[in-house]
């Protein structure tokens, strides 16, 4: 093993022995805002972060539509009702008043909180170049590596600091993807977003790096509102990565998140999440919920967005991660583990939107349940008049353990031009005896078993994964389903 | 009446308004005060309900409201079905070719029984040809106290069902050769029909049932049919279903199913035509190791919607179903399928199938596919597929190379297409049956593009 991976796997090692380890909070003092959702509020996080009069305007046309909107009820969740006007729009660590100019500068309890995660911010420059722009309660606390992204011209900053630096181009794209009036939780953090990422890779530059971004949650009763904006302009290349943790708090934590890529003729953007919030406790009590609107534009011809996801934490995922295929000869993939244990209920999938000729699609979904709860996967597949030889393959698995749990598949597929084919596959089955007997006979221990029965079922998908995170998620799956036999 | 009737576009809202009017009618007329209030209980939830919208789930797909054109009075006895020389030569060459096509296949058909413009036709049925144990009672409305909750299409057939058949088979009995129920309608104005019909296999009866629905001269009008069948304990029931529609004729159809322990049913539906066709089938397994097949083959052209839609509901153990649905759109033909296999936490080793595969032949046809899967137990296997295009080149330049001509060559690609389903029938007389009516609806389709 090479020995970057070597440190990755020890890292990881260090983390899978301690899951307990997540269950702590941080105890940072926040600069934070009233309680309550108004139009003072957002002025207030507006002028927070120094923002141009169009884009305060933008946040107000976005929460009036908000104001008429009522929450989607069609999804397979069920939650008590979401008060609004009880959670907190702004939080920030207080030492954000003035930045730190490098790590030493950071604010020393937050770093503990990184090594407690086992996130090695220290040791980024030795692990696999990777620069990590980490989100700590809603605004960006420290960024690497900038240099050697600007050297080639890639900017990669915080939302709140693009704003600043690039207005232009923000101002181009935001809500370009995903309008403000697009649905309920994208509407809301269309008017309350505070901080987020921001990347932008200029005309034939392939990034030379994996991009990363941690996310965490922190503070209690903290609505947490990403927005994350990815611009790859033509013939240029990038890949994205996510990965969240939460520590253990007893009230339900709302996030509502945006993600908008747009990928320009010729680009490609591999955008790679590992989701590990704070599923709540056995009984389901004091989980995140997670609402989150993610969509890529493949705007020009040829262009590609590839979303890879490994869903294990958040007592409610209702996700979607979409392609809009409009560019001729485009292609949208969606490769996603979602994996639901004790009561986590998940419902989440993708839209493939074929509107230019020869635009192909590819989605593979595993589903895993455990315990009590509940995972949907819900899908559509629209081929439009246009959409000349269109191709979609999608394929659903589900995988059942233990008899209290449910598994849904729910698949749209609609074409409206002949010459598209379009196929859909999908099947459901559980871990069965045998195959549990044959591994207990080989001494292997039934958790381990299950984890390797599972590992098995969702290689294709762990395989699409940068090699750091594929690593990582394959501990997490094992992880995830811990007691969910016998 | 409802604000959602109220708000309807002029066409549906005449539509509707002459529905009521009629439930109203028959209210009054209804012969018990029993049926007087299972009628009104009906319009009055029809009256709540109203048309469904493409809000709603199960109807995203299909507009209903926008389909309906004007008053739509249901056909009473008053106007007294009287088949002219045209249809009663057309009921003497229907019966003639399923008699035909039985002796084809070395079988016979025990009995035709005839329902004319929506009544049922003692002149033209020979009920006199059945078996004793296979009891039949026709000429009524077969009402039962369902549950119509929520339901616009159980209300609207119950506040305004005035015929239909009741078919019981007596227990450990059966009927060798198959029964053959003729609809037909040949009304030149706008109107409607509401039937309900009752079929009960008692614990090891089998029976073969043919239903022929021929519209082809119906224009303009609204037909709802509900059929409620039992299958008893060990019983069998093998079920073939032909339409045929006028390119105007909106039909509304539900079957609905309860299998018992250990029994049988296998149903394949071939349709063709229709403005707006939908047929929701329910199939509901009630006791352990039954099995159900269903097979539905809609074909649609020009101006042409059909709609089919499925649940398959496994309450109980070790049930068996298999679901294969097909589509065949030309012009800008619209075709739907929702299916949805349920599986109950209890029911463990329940095994589901569901396939839907359809062939886009016209350059604006679409098809809306949703399969769907709900699993609340982990000892089940569950598979479901779906596959939407044109013919494939692969195959089409294939027999062209092999000198068949492009027409024969796509024809033949239809035909293999087409045979999958109608394959899974059992009998061999209902196939040929079958099999005859699909290659003469595709010739017919080929001979109209020719000639455009």
């Amino acid at each position: 093993m090479p020995p970057l991976a070597q440190q990755t796997v020890d890292t990881v090692e260090r983390l899978r022995d301690e899951r307990k380890k997540y269950d702590f909070f941080t105890d940072i003092e926040s600069d934070k805002a009233p309680k309550g959702l108004n139009e003072d509020i957002i002025r207030f996080i507006s002028a927070k972060k120094q923002e141009p009069e169009w884009l305060l305007e933008w946040r107000m046309r976005a929460y009036q539509r908000w104001l008429k909107m009522s929450e989607p009820d069609w999804a397979r969740v069920a939650h008590p009702p979401i008060d609004y006007q009880d959670l907190y729009y702004y939080a920030a660590p207080k030492s954000n008043a003035d930045r730190p100019k490098s790590l030493d500068e950071v604010d020393p309890e937050l770093l503990r909180t990184y090594e407690k995660l086992g996130i090695p911010l220290a040791e980024q420059e030795i692990l696999a170049g990777v620069a990590v722009d980490a989100v700590f309660d809603s605004v960006s606390v420290a960024t690497t590596f900038k240099e050697k992204l600007r050297e080639v011209g890639v900017i990669f900053s915080s939302f709140s600091e693009a704003v600043q630096e690039h207005p232009e181009l923000v101002r181009r794209y935001l809500g370009s993807v995903v309008p403000y009036s697009d649905n309920f939780f994208a509407t809301l953090n269309s008017a309350v977003f505070t901080d987020g990422s921001f990347v932008y890779i200029p005309e034939g530059v392939r990034c030379p790096m994996e991009l990363s971004t941690y996310f965490r949650i922190n503070e209690a009763n903290t609505g947490q509102f990403e927005r994350t904006l990815i611009i790859a302009e033509k013939d240029s290349y990038v890949s994205y990565l996510e990965g969240c943790t939460a520590p253990q708090r007893d009230e339900n934590q709302l996030h509502a998140a945006v993600v908008e890529l747009v990928a320009l003729e010729n680009a490609e953007i591999k955008y790679s999440t590992v989701q590990n919030w704070y599923p709540g406790d056995a009984e389901g009590k004091g989980g995140i919920y997670n609402f989150v609107t993610k969509r890529g534009d493949c705007r020009g011809d040829r262009s590609k967005i590839s979303w890879t996801q490994v869903e294990t934490g958040s007592a409610i995922t209702w996700k979607y991660p979409s392609c809009i295929l409009r560019g001729d000869d485009s292609v949208g993939e969606f490769y996603s583990i979602a994996i639901a244990n004790n009561r986590q209920q998940i419902d989440s999938g993708t839209k493939m939107l074929h509107l230019g000729k020869n635009t192909s699609s590819r989605v593979i979904s595993k589903g895993i349940s455990a315990g009590r709860s509940s995972n949907c996967y819900r899908g559509l597949v629209s081929i439009h008049p246009k959409a000349e030889s269109a191709r979609n393959f999608t394929q659903c698995d589900s995988l059942l353990i233990g008899d209290a749990t449910s598994a849904h598949t729910t698949p749209y597929i609609e074409s409206k031009n002949p010459s598209a084919l379009l196929e859909h596959e999908a099947t459901t089955s559980r871990v069965s005896e045998e195959q549990l007997f044959y591994c207990r006979q080989r001494g292997i221990g039934e958790e381990e078993a299950v984890a390797l029965i599972v590992n098995g079922f969702c290689r294709e998908v762990l395989q699409k994964l940068p090699m750091e995170f594929a690593v990582e998620a394959q501990q997490l799956v094992g992880i995830s389903l811990e007691g969910s036999i016998g | 009446m409802s604000a959602q009737i109220s708000n309807l576009p002029k066409g549906a809202h005449q539509a509707v308004t002459s529905l009521m009017e009629a439930a109203e009618r028959i209210e009054a007329g209804a012969p018990t005060g029993e049926e007087a209030a299972l009628r009104r209980r009906a319009r009055e939830q029809f009256a709540a309900l109203g048309l469904p919208t493409r809000r709603l789930e199960a109807w995203r797909y299909t507009d209903l409201a926008g389909a309906l054109q004007g008053p739509l009075p249901p056909l009473s006895s008053a106007q007294d079905a009287r088949p002219n020389k045209t249809i009663e030569e057309a009921i003497g060459l229907f019966r003639e070719s399923a008699e035909q096509m039985c002796a084809l296949a070395g079988s016979e058909l025990s009995a035709t029984i005839v329902f004319f413009d929506g009544r049922f036709s003692a002149q033209h049925s020979d009920l006199e040809k059945l078996p004793k144990s296979v009891r039949l009672r026709a000429g009524y409305a077969p009402l039962a106290n369902g549950d119509i909750d929520n339901d616009m299409l159980g209300s609207l057939n119950l506040s305004l069902a005035s015929d239909g058949f009741e078919l019981v088979v007596d227990p450990d009995a059966g009927a060798q050769n198959f029964v053959h129920l003729l609809f037909l309608s040949a009304k030149k104005e706008s109107c409607s029909m509401h039937s309900r019909a009752k079929v009960r296999l008692n614990k090891g009866a089998s029976l073969k049932l043919l239903e022929t629905h021929i519209h082809k001269n119906f224009v303009s009008g609204l037909q709802t049919h509900l059929t409620d069948v039992a299958v008893g304990e060990g019983a069998k029931l093998e079920y073939a279903c032909i339409e045929y529609n006028n390119p105007q004729h909106i039909s509304l159809a539900r079957t609905e199913v309860r299998l018992e322990q250990e029994a049988q049913f296998s149903c394949t539906a071939l349709g063709a035509g229709g403005k707006l066709v939908r047929h929701e089938y329910n199939i509901l397994f009630e006791g352990g190791g039954a099995k159900a097949e269903l097979g539905a083959l809609s074909l649609a052209g020009a101006g042409e919607t059909r709609d089919v839609n499925v649940l398959l509901h496994h309450k109980v153990p070790e049930c068996l179903s298999d679901t294969l649905v097909k589509n065949v759109l030309t012009g800008d033909a619209r075709g739907v399928f929702q299916g949805l296999v349920r599986v109950e936490p209890g029911a463990v080793r329940s095994n589901g199938r569901q396939t839907s595969k359809a062939l886009l032949l016209g350059r604006d046809a679409s098809m809306n596919a949703k399969p769907e899967l709900e699993i609340f137990n982990d000892d089940v296997e569950c598979a479901h597929g779906s596959a939407v295009g044109e013919i494939d080149r692969d195959a089409l330049f294939y027999l062209r190379a092999r000198g068949i001509s492009e027409n024969d060559a796509r024809q033949l690609l239809i035909k293999a297409f087409l045979g999958d389903v109608l394959e899974r029938i059992e009998d061999e007389a209902l196939r040929i049956n079958t099999e005859s009516h699909a290659i003469r609806w595709m010739e017919n389709v080929f001979a109209q593009t020719q000639e455009a």
